[in-house]
């Protein structure tokens, strides 16, 4: 017979320790011990909001694959790729959603690996952040080929020694190391909801805790083989996630084209992630702090942490993009100084560029900066802005420079010559951002936004990160 | 009573008097001279084909800098004593120069010792005064002869001049330098100061790396003669020790049809370790319902 205690898993046999870590603005044990109940009813029962969002949602996502099909009946023909710009926005977004997924694992993972208390309401919001950018991120590079139906060609003739290949098998491999972290963190709040007998949730559902939860009871030596398993896959997905994500930057990086063949391309791109990914985080900390009245669990402390890391992220942007464009322009070629005048000529690409900077250097800098105007929601909507400067930074990555190839472009019609993305670009974009929403708001119904049993579990502090033979000072 | 400095006992009013003096002096200085002072170096220099080449630079101090003149016009002529001859008017490039080469066979005004006064002259603008040089050449030939006795390498030039009827007159007491020539300038093997009979020779080292088949070009070359200017004599000679200059073109190691051993290796050890790692967390996680009922909540 099952008992009513919700809060198994804090049985430990040793003490307790809190080393040095900020514990001010966690919540109390006693009020820790009812927070599942707080996410109950939203779990049980769905608000018409709710519904209402998915409807919209799975509109937009449908309407997305609507635009596929088309883009495969017809062919490339009705996106605005061509021969010289053969990738447009597709790609700037696939490389926009990596990043995310990308700099999701890395917090979460350090959150964990670290044992960063404060960060422990955040971690299940950067695990689906990653996992979500991933599920939408990865298959927006295949919108790209011409002949989906050869894709299985990637896997039956892939070479090892194409950039192409070694994305493809990290991605997949970053993809199913996500998901089964997400899982992890998961598995004792699926047990908690296990737990509750009263639950009002549909059987299938009840049955589904159950099975996901493993029969996890808290006993120490459960929690003893999940935290080991949380520590493996929390170690090797932050690797992974860097090398998935180098990959793509080598992908531009190794080619000889103006703006793209560059050293840097692979920590710029590891920057501009995780300042992406922490953007990302605020907002999303924002909307649920809001919508689900976390103010308990996403406190000011949280904002002010992450506020102080994207202001950082900000300068070392700052700084990538810098000394990536004072070295292209240093040593200018023909090609590549007809690549920087685009980015000073209004007429082209000037005002992205200039709009770029000043989302995602300059207002960050300023607003987050200074005292003076620094808020929760001024970071909230300086990090929105973030997101959007990054996303167009991508944009600027991959359309001006297949629209300055070495060999001049000829005897081509001239709307060929330059890109624009058509509806169907722009329905798959929309549906992309949909379905990201989506999962999210599906998510939040499967199981609490916050991670109910480790932000509950404060002995996880003491655990120490590498173990020593030797005890010594 | 009290020593004076030198200072002290200058009338204040004498150095404000001299300063103003100054002033206004250089004030009228400036006004009178209104244009700033413009100069031409001249050189000639006959090349190896028998061309010559004149070159003439504008140029004007301006304080302790040089400014080179750009888009001003030159005009050379060459004279002697009763013929003038306009050679060319040139504008000056960014560096100031205007170059004009003469072909071989081209035949300048002569005087009776066979000079030719080569002149190029600046007209002068509002803001740089007029200028012009002159220089004082006469031809000079060279001829190049390659000798091995016993081993020993030995270049010998022959400089001579013709007179009015053509024959060759030897010259003597000449500085000439003898070099091979290397990309971007020349690396000397001597200088030859003592003739005889307008033969001027050189013991050659044989230790000078050439092309593929040892050749290279041995470059005779005397600079700035009061009386000839600067003339030069190239000749090619298989003396050098071959060296072949083919680089082997690294080939794209990945535009091969198999992947190279280390990337393999590579990408096996990552992704092994990588999925070896997954795998021994998800049996982490298969014990969590194994040891369910072993310990005590």
């Amino acid at each position: 017979m099952k008992t009513d205690n919700v809060n198994t898993d804090n049985v430990r046999t040793d003490s307790v320790h809190t080393d040095n870590v900020d514990l001010e603005n966690v919540p109390a044990d006693k009020d820790n011990t009812d927070l599942i109940k707080k996410f109950v009813p939203s779990i049980e029962r769905p608000s018409r909001q709710w519904y209402a969002w998915v409807t919209v949602l799975s509109a937009i996502v449908l309407f997305g694959i609507y635009a596929l099909v088309r883009q495969i009946i017809d062919g490339q023909i009705i996106t605005g790729m061509r021969d010289n710009a053969v990738w447009g926005i597709y790609t700037a977004n696939f490389v926009f959603f990596m990043g995310l997924s990308y700099a999701g694992a890395l917090i979460s993972c350090t959150f964990q690996l670290l044992r960063i208390q404060w960060g422990k309401p955040l971690l299940r919001i950067a695990e689906l952040i990653t996992v979500s950018s991933l599920i939408v991120g990865a298959p927006f590079i295949l919108f790209c080929l011409g002949r989906l139906d050869r894709i299985h060609y990637l896997f039956t003739f892939g070479r090892i020694q194409s950039p192409i290949t070694w994305d493809v098998i990290a991605i997949t491999t970053d993809l199913v190391f996500c998901i089964a972290f997400l899982y992890f963190t998961h598995i004792r709040d699926f047990a908690k909801l296990r737990d509750i007998p009263d639950l009002k949730v549909a059987p299938w559902r009840k049955k589904m805790y159950r099975i996901l939860a493993l029969d996890y009871k808290g006993t120490p030596l459960q929690k003893k083989y999940l935290h080991q398993a949380h520590d493996i896959m929390a170690a090797i997905i932050i690797p992974t996630a860097i090398i998935a994500y180098s990959l793509l930057s080598w992908l531009f990086g190794m080619s000889l084209r103006p703006g793209w063949h560059s050293t840097i391309f692979g920590p710029y791109f590891v920057i501009t992630a995780t300042y992406s990914g922490l953007a990302l985080m605020i907002v999303i900390m924002w909307i649920y702090r809001k919508m689900q009245k976390l103010e308990d669990q996403i406190t000011n402390l949280h904002f002010n942490y992450l506020a102080f890391g994207l202001v950082l992220m900000a300068l070392f942007y700052g700084y990538f993009s810098f000394s990536e464009y004072i070295t292209e322009w240093y040593n200018l070629t023909e090609t590549s100084a007809i690549l920087l005048a685009k980015f000073f000529d209004f007429s082209q690409y000037a005002w992205l560029a200039f709009i770029h900077i000043l989302l995602a250097i300059v207002l960050p800098v300023i607003v987050i900066g200074l005292p003076w105007f620094r808020s929760i929601n001024s970071v909230t909507i300086i990090s929105a802005l973030v997101v959007i400067g990054l996303w167009i930074k991508r944009y600027l990555i991959v359309v001006p420079t297949l629209e300055t190839p070495f060999i001049p472009i000829q005897d081509i019609r001239e709307d060929w010559v330059t890109y624009s993305p058509s509806w169907v670009e722009l329905a798959l974009t929309f549906a992309g951002i949909a379905l990201m929403i989506l999962i999210f708001v599906i998510a939040s119904k499967i199981a609490p936004i916050i991670p109910v049993a480790e932000v509950e579990d404060k002995h996880d502090a003491s655990k120490p990160i590498l173990k020593f033979k030797t005890q010594g000072a | 009573m009290s020593k004076m400095s030198f200072f002290n006992r200058i009338n204040p009013h004498l150095i404000i008097g001299l300063i103003t003096l100054l002033f206004i002096t250089g004030a009228f200085q400036q006004e009178a001279a209104g244009q700033e002072r413009s100069r031409i170096r001249l050189s000639f220099v006959k090349k190896s084909s028998g061309d010559k080449l004149i070159t003439a630079t504008l140029y004007a101090g301006r304080g302790k800098s040089m400014v080179y003149l750009e888009n001003e016009l030159i005009t050379l002529t060459a004279s002697s004593a009763d013929t003038t001859v306009a050679l060319a008017e040139l504008t000056t490039s960014t560096e100031g120069t205007a170059q004009l080469m003469i072909e071989n066979g081209y035949r300048f005004p002569l005087d009776e010792e066979g000079f030719t006064l080569i002149e190029a002259s600046f007209e002068g603008n509002d803001e740089y005064s007029s200028a012009s040089s002159d220089i004082e050449v006469k031809d000079l030939e060279f001829d190049l002869d390659f000798s091995i006795e016993d081993s020993v390498k030995t270049v010998s030039v022959r400089a001579y001049e013709r007179d009015s009827i053509g024959n060759e007159v030897p010259v003597d007491g000449l500085f000439m330098y003898v070099g091979v020539q290397r990309l971007y300038s020349i690396l000397p093997v001597g200088e030859i100061m003592s003739s005889e009979e307008g033969v001027y020779s050189i013991e050659f080292p044989d230790d000078i790396p050439g092309d593929s088949t040892g050749t290279f070009t041995v470059v005779a070359r005397i600079d700035d003669n009061e009386y000839y200017g600067s003339v030069e004599r190239k000749e090619d000679i298989a003396w050098g020790t071959p060296v072949s200059f083919e680089l082997e073109a690294p080939q794209r190691k990945l535009w091969t049809d198999e992947a190279p051993l280390w990337m393999i290796a590579s990408v096996f050890i990552v992704l092994a370790g990588a999925w070896f790692h997954f795998f021994l967390s998800i049996y982490k996680l298969s014990r969590i319902k194994k040891v369910a009922g072993d310990s005590p909540v």
